[in-house]
């Protein structure tokens, strides 16, 4: 469908002998929450990078928007409106919240090199626009309050927050989110889920990584499975999630195997 | 007073160009890059002036610091396209290379450089004038602290995928910073011909390139101050150690930068570190400069 | 003919000179990942030690060899335990290289007030008398031995490394630290044993090399690290056959390029190839597998 912001189509990533991702169809539509699920090592962070173009694909095509931005640079990938997050969250030292969202906002930024040491007043007059623009930002994701705190001082969720913060700044049309909810407990959780549907709100689609079900039965529209370089299934959460075929990535085919029986009534295991 | 000054002239106005050949190599670490190019654009433009200024020997000072600063920064945005497409590791060497063949050509394009026997040139240039440039560098260097392009270099130095996934071209804004080394490169070395007045292929080598890093490093590379402080620190230390050293005194600055590298790995001066009056906190980018 | 004959024989010479010691300098530089500019002023210092033990006490030429040889390895270890093992922990490999330059700042202030500033050399007689003379092309001894130790020491090298279990712990260290701790190699004891033989091999190329050309200086070690780090990037560092060709190679050219094209063109054609090298072909001529580089 030419609605798709984020295409996938035949996407594989080998490293030298191992196949990361074999043969990866992937969509996600406009104004959609899309979640990725899969065990550990299924492939997931790899696709990411896929997707916002810090690494390339060996075969297929990874199209925003109907363009074709395979083998592009990461910049171009994000120019073109694919913002994401981290899994290790990547916050830069030493640097206050507001300037993290300050960075993000470099792509709309004019100012050229020459004007930075000469003291023109255009410069200073973007300095200022751009300093007020990244505090609306921040307004938006409820961290305006600590504008000028360095940002490895604030508390775990709200560092998640500005990761987002700086990533929204570009303006994008999807945002890839790598483990939002890591480490958070649930009511943090449903706070970020709630985040996404403000941010869904304004426009945005959004693909999440995720290891919390709980979290992805409640916030996703559509969500896709993972597990050893493959999609081994999509559809809605619900229904999704009780395939044979995805517990049996997650528990193995002797814990599945378990579970259904567990589930049928029986108590011997 | 006189008594020092006598003493410790030549001293101080080598030190202050040491600082312009320092703040050459911090714009490239800056940048994530470890170069020692803007030595080897030293030498190109060092060679170029005293050829430049024996034969116009009316042309200002500051019209040869300018066409030195031009050297500098064509022959640096030239070469970017072969270095900087190179991972961090082999750049450094092959910046370390590019050093060692400069001397080659200084010793064979005896026309320019006059091979051997070297070249010398008139000095223009009075110790108010090397205080005054140094003053301006660091207004500009302050300038672009807290400037979109600092703010950019200091994210991509601390997380270089960030910051590409944020829609910086990192490759171009490496770029810029390459060839602001190189033009201050191309200043450094005309500032220092014009104090050594006689100029040899030794002039510009990896002796100079190893000491220049390590004055960057030792300073802290963090910070513009850092760099002049560590060229200040490196020339000052042996002279205050001269009577107890003797000719050794030296080794005060291999010593130093050990102790440096093993303990504050971020040098002397460290924008993380808090300064007794002024803390990180305080420092807002709304409009303060 | 014999001209060209006569310069290849030296040509020789000074290759195992450039391949003793682009040997030990890749040997650190592959295995641990670590890239000392200190390494040159380490070679003199071993020719430095010797001389010292030649002029005081008048030894037997090999026991002043021995003497240089192991000052060096004792140098080259306590060199690695105070700088570079404190930043093993820290995962930063350009950090070796400013911290090397401080050793290497130490060395060289030191050897410059000790000698003088002017290139010593060692008595006539230090390694045996004359020059062997076939048809009045010219070979002196202190040659032949760089020549002959340079293949011992490539076999011996090669040999250790790719068949002992030494060897193998070492590549193992090379390729991850933390790794190979696991399967029980100790990567402290075998940086310590590294950094022992590559600055016993330094020593020996600093004393015979000081001895053949008639030059303990400063500048000597200066001469053979420029040339030794040359030699590694072109002959490829993984392997120290590679590396061994490499240093002869440039040897030759700079002899042969020094006789028939110019003398002072001799550097153009080592750090020419030294640059194309690093910007088409890191890994060198001979193309490895690389170690040292997961870090």
């Amino acid at each position: 469908m030419s609605s798709d912001i984020l295409k996938l189509s035949e996407v594989s990533r080998t490293f030298g002998g191992l196949k990361a991702i074999d043969g990866m169809n992937l969509s996600v539509g406009q104004g959609v929450i899309f979640g990725l699920i899969g065990p550990n090592g299924a492939g997931k962070t790899t696709l990411i990078n896929l997707m916002s173009g810090l690494d390339a694909p060996n075969k297929g095509t990874i199209a925003i928007s109907g363009i074709d931005l395979t083998g592009k640079k990461a910049h171009h990938f994000a120019r073109s409106g694919v913002a994401r997050t981290f899994q290790n969250m990547k916050l830069f030292k030493g640097m206050t919240v507001l300037e993290h969202v300050i960075v993000g906002l470099d792509s709309e930024r004019k100012s050229r090199f020459w004007q930075m040491i000469l003291p023109v007043p255009s410069e200073r007059k973007e300095r200022k626009a751009v300093s007020a623009k990244a505090l609306e930002i921040l307004e938006h994701l409820g961290l305006a309050h600590v504008a000028d705190r360095i940002a490895d001082t604030l508390p775990y969720g709200s560092q998640r927050r500005l990761e987002i913060a700086r990533a929204i700044a570009t303006n994008p049309k999807i945002l890839l989110l790598d483990e939002p909810t890591a480490g958070m407990n649930a009511v943090e959780s449903v706070e970020i889920g709630e985040l996404l549907n403000v941010l869904r709100k304004d426009g945005l689609s959004i693909l999440v990584v995720e290891h919390n079900i709980a979290f992805v039965r409640q916030f996703c529209d559509r969500i896709a499975v993972m597990n050893f370089g493959q999609k081994i299934a999509e559809g809605l959460p619900g229904e999704t999630l009780d395939l044979p075929a995805v517990r049996e990535a997650y528990l193995g085919a002797s814990g599945a195997e378990r579970l259904h029986r567990l589930r049928a009534g029986r108590n011997r295991v | 007073m006189s008594h020092f000054w006598a003493l410790y002239q030549t001293n101080v106005e080598f030190a202050l160009v040491g600082c312009v050949f320092a703040l050459s190599i911090f714009v490239g670490l800056w940048s994530g890059v470890l170069s020692v190019a803007p030595i080897a654009f030293a030498a190109v433009s060092a060679f170029a002036i005293a050829r430049i200024s024996t034969d116009h020997p009316t042309w200002s000072l500051y019209v040869l610091l300018i066409i030195g600063m031009v050297f500098g920064a064509v022959f640096a945005y030239l070469s970017s396209f072969i270095f900087l497409r190179l991972s961090s590791h082999y750049l450094a060497l092959a910046t370390i290379a590019l050093v060692l063949i400069s001397r080659v050509f200084a010793l064979n394009l005896t026309t320019i450089t006059g091979g051997m026997n070297g070249v010398g040139l008139m000095r223009l240039i009075s110790f108010p004038q090397l205080v005054f440039i140094l003053v301006l560098l660091g207004v500009v260097f302050q300038r672009l602290r807290k400037s979109r392009f600092g703010l950019t270099l200091d994210a991509l130095r601390e997380q270089p995928e960030v910051t590409a996934s944020l829609g910086v071209d990192v490759l171009k804004i490496q770029r810029v910073a390459f060839v602001l080394a190189g033009s201050l490169g191309g200043l450094a070395g005309v500032m220092q011909a014009q104090l050594l007045q006689y100029l040899t292929p030794d002039s510009f080598y990896v002796d100079l390139a190893f000491v220049t890093l390590a004055s960057a490093v030792l300073g802290g590379a963090y910070h513009w101050f850092g760099p002049i402080v560590g060229s200040l620190l490196y020339a000052a230390l042996p002279e205050l150690l001269r009577p107890y050293l003797g000719s050794s005194r030296h080794i005060a600055n291999g010593v130093l930068l050990l102790i440096i590298m093993l303990f504050l790995q971020r040098g002397v001066i460290d924008p993380l570190r808090p300064l007794p009056f002024k803390s990180k906190k305080t420092e807002s980018v709304v409009g303060n400069e | 003919m014999q001209l060209l004959l006569q310069q290849t024989l030296n040509g020789l010479a000074l290759g195992s000179a450039y391949a003793l010691f682009a040997m030990s300098f890749g040997l650190v530089y592959a295995t641990m990942g670590v890239l000392s500019v200190a390494h040159g002023a380490i070679a003199t210092w071993g020719a430095l030690a010797a001389l010292y033990v030649t002029n005081e006490f008048g030894v037997p030429t090999v026991v002043s060899v021995l003497a240089g040889v192991l000052f060096a390895a004792l140098l080259s270890v306590s060199v690695d335990q105070i700088a570079f093992q404190p930043l093993r922990k820290r995962n930063n490999s350009l950090g070796y290289i400013i911290t090397s330059i401080g050793v290497w700042i130490c060395l060289i202030s030191v050897g410059e007030t000790v000698t003088h500033n002017a290139p010593q050399t060692f008595p006539p007689d230090f390694i045996s008398v004359g020059k062997i003379n076939i048809s009045s092309i010219y070979v002196s001894a202190p040659q032949v031995w760089l020549f002959i130790m340079g293949l011992m020491v490539l076999v011996a090298l090669h040999m250790s490394i790719t068949r002992t279990k030494f060897g193998a712990s070492v590549r193992a260290v090379g390729f991850s630290a933390k790794f190979s701790s696991i399967s029980g190699v100790n990567a402290r004891l075998i940086a310590i044993w590294t950094a022992a033989i590559a600055g016993a091999t330094a020593g020996l190329v600093g004393v015979i090399g000081g001895s053949a050309f008639d030059n303990v200086s400063m500048a000597l070690g200066e001469g053979l690290l420029l040339k030794g780090f040359a030699a590694v990037v072109i002959g490829g560092f993984g392997d120290v056959r590679g590396t061994y060709i490499g240093g002869m190679l440039i040897g030759l050219t700079e002899v042969l390029g020094s006789q028939y094209i110019s003398s002072s063109f001799k550097d153009a054609i080592s750090f020419g190839l030294l640059l194309v090298f690093l910007v088409f072909r890191p890994s060198g001529i001979f193309k490895e597998i690389k170690f040292g580089a997961a870090r």
